[in-house]
């Protein structure tokens, strides 16, 4: 077993504890005495006593691999192999965390965070039953395949109904099904996975007799981090059109656009 | 003499590690087919007897036992591919619409590596209300097929079949499993957290409403799924815990206060709710 764990020299407990407050992970007091798995995994990873020879885990901080050992422990008891297999899973998931000196002397730990960028539509497409769906993808300020950087945001929209001043929007039937939404609504998801589909659904069946109406309504894309509830705004404003309307022949059809897409269910029965 | 001896120790020692190479050789071809194994779905019931208004919870694991990385598309907020049917005590089968929301969302699609299995809860309740006592049959499968190793191959998931016995309204089950979920949301973990926080929004009785308002503001992620709970509860003692929530920072939280205030202001027959639903919405 390295020294650096028998003493606690190198990685005192107060910096475990740190790492663990700032990174939010929990760890129960009972795991702390499981050292004999410990000297399996840091056996193998660090081919002796100098931590510093670990190649595997070289970028991330001093104290990662103890940190992903207890935590990979605190969920359940593992063998060596095991557990080995489950740090090498978890490490690409955990915050990256960097070195901050501090008085020259003391080092302290820091989460590296990220905002969302790069909004980018990587496409739109009638998916049937006239429904439009938009994929797009976001990176994070941090650089390519740092997604994980973006742990602590949320990323979301903000539709509002054109001219509209209820907190409450009732769509007009008929033409529509009976169905109400917020105004403005929110939705927002966990930013990390760097993906969303942003569907636009409209609630069947039609109500007859059909008039010609359309529901206006205007969508933001934004983003917060670290719970603050300082929303940023990262694209839009993108008009969202929901239509019934009648053809020449008197057949009636439904229609929704949004940059430049659309879906349709025509025609309405 | 003696090197007769020699010749039987070394004879033995070959044979031994003849022996060994058989060993570790037979051991390879094991992990070998081991890596060669399908993913493994399954689905199970924690509990396939509640009593009514308690949450159905299902979970769903995928094990990928093949050499490769598999890509799992579970749909929109990885709820969006599964499809359920539902056969009630009456013996009408339903077959239940795909989760479809409108909105932004998780489109679902991600990986599993080799050696590792993912698990997830379903809340069934977000597709059947499970609203009387009785026997049910329980059906699902994942609608989408299981992409191996980038394209190389592809499975398709069998899905399940099981029995759900829901007995009688029985108030110590109910108290009993809302304060298991509450222990859950206050616990370490996120995802168990999130997944407490939405089986408790479907407990459907006002017999959980003290629960979710004891949780309502522990964990700000899970306080527009408890707010949906709360509203769809809607009794009058609801109120005030999302009268709070409508004076909140956050446009979602607020949001969700503001709607299910409107959901109980309609549906309540108590002329003293509606009037404090209608106070606060006039100056939320």
């Amino acid at each position: 077993m390295p020294d650096s764990l028998k003493d606690g020299g190198a990685r005192p407990a107060e910096e475990i504890a740190l790492l663990i407050y700032r990174t939010q992970i929990y760890i129960p007091r009972s795991w702390y005495s499981r050292y004999t798995i410990l000297e399996i995994v840091i056996e193998k990873y660090y081919s002796g006593s100098n931590m510093k020879k670990n190649s595997e885990y070289r970028d991330l901080f001093p104290g990662a691999l103890e940190l992903m050992v207890l935590r990979s422990l605190s969920r359940t008891p593992m063998h060596g192999y095991a557990l080995a297999q489950q740090i090498k899973y978890v490490s690409d998931a955990l915050p990256r965390m960097i070195m901050e000196d501090d008085s020259g002397t003391m080092h302290h730990l820091r989460a590296v965070h990220g905002i969302p960028v790069d909004w980018t539509q990587l496409s739109a497409a009638d998916i049937g039953n006239g429904t439009l769906r938009f994929e797009y993808a976001w990176a994070s300020s941090t650089g390519p395949g740092h997604l994980a950087d973006l742990a602590t945001c949320r990323i979301g929209e903000k539709v509002s109904y054109n001219g509209i001043t209820t907190k409450k929007y009732s769509y007009p039937s008929p033409p529509f099904a009976v169905q109400s939404w917020p105004n403005p609504g929110y939705r927002n998801m966990p930013a990390a996975g760097g993906r969303g589909e942003d569907d636009q659904l409209i609630k069947q069946p039609f109500v007859t007799p059909y008039i010609s109406f359309t529901i206006p309504a205007t969508q933001y894309f934004r983003y917060e981090c670290a719970g603050d509830s300082h929303y940023t705004y990262l694209a839009g404003p993108n008009l969202i059109l929901k239509s019934v309307a009648q053809h020449p022949d008197g057949s009636w059809y439904y229609l929704v656009t949004k940059s430049g897409s659309s879906a349709t269910i025509d025609p309405l029965p | 003499m003696r090197s007769l001896q020699l010749l039987r120790v070394t004879v033995l020692f070959a044979i031994a590690v003849l022996a060994t190479a058989q060993v570790a050789e037979a051991q390879d071809q094991a992990v070998d087919q081991q890596a060669s194994w399908p993913v493994l779905v399954s689905y199970s019931l924690p509990k396939d007897h509640l009593t009514l208004h308690e949450p159905v919870v299902l979970v769903f694991t995928a094990a990928n036992k093949t050499r490769y990385p598999i890509q799992l598309d579970l749909g929109q907020d990885r709820q969006g591919q599964f499809s359920f049917a539902v056969v009630d005590p009456n013996g009408t089968r339903h077959q239940l619409p795909l989760y479809l929301r409108e909105g932004l969302s998780d489109p679902g699609i991600f990986s599993v590596e080799p050696g590792h299995t993912y698990s997830q809860k379903l809340v069934l309740n977000q597709w059947y209300s499970f609203s009387v006592p009785g026997r049910y049959e329980l059906e699902g499968h994942l609608a989408r097929p299981i992409v191996i190793g980038g394209g190389i191959g592809q499975q398709t998931d069998r899905g399940f079949r099981f029995t759900l016995d829901i007995g009688p309204r029985d108030e110590a089950a109910l108290t009993e499993t809302c304060e298991s979920l509450v222990k859950e949301i206050e616990g370490p973990d996120g995802q168990d957290a999130a997944d407490a926080a939405l089986a408790l929004s479907y407990v459907d009785d006002p017999l959980a409403e003290p629960y979710l308002r004891s949780v309502l503001f522990k964990r700000s992620e899970l306080e527009p799924v408890l707010l949906k709970g709360l509203g769809r509860i809607g009794d009058g003692r609801s109120v005030s815990s999302l009268a709070e929530a409508a004076a909140s920072d956050d446009d979602e939280v607020k949001e969700w206060a503001i709607m299910a205030l409107y959901d109980i202001g309609q549906r309540t027959n108590d002329p003293q709710v509606r009037e404090e639903i209608n106070r606060i919405l006039a100056n939320p």
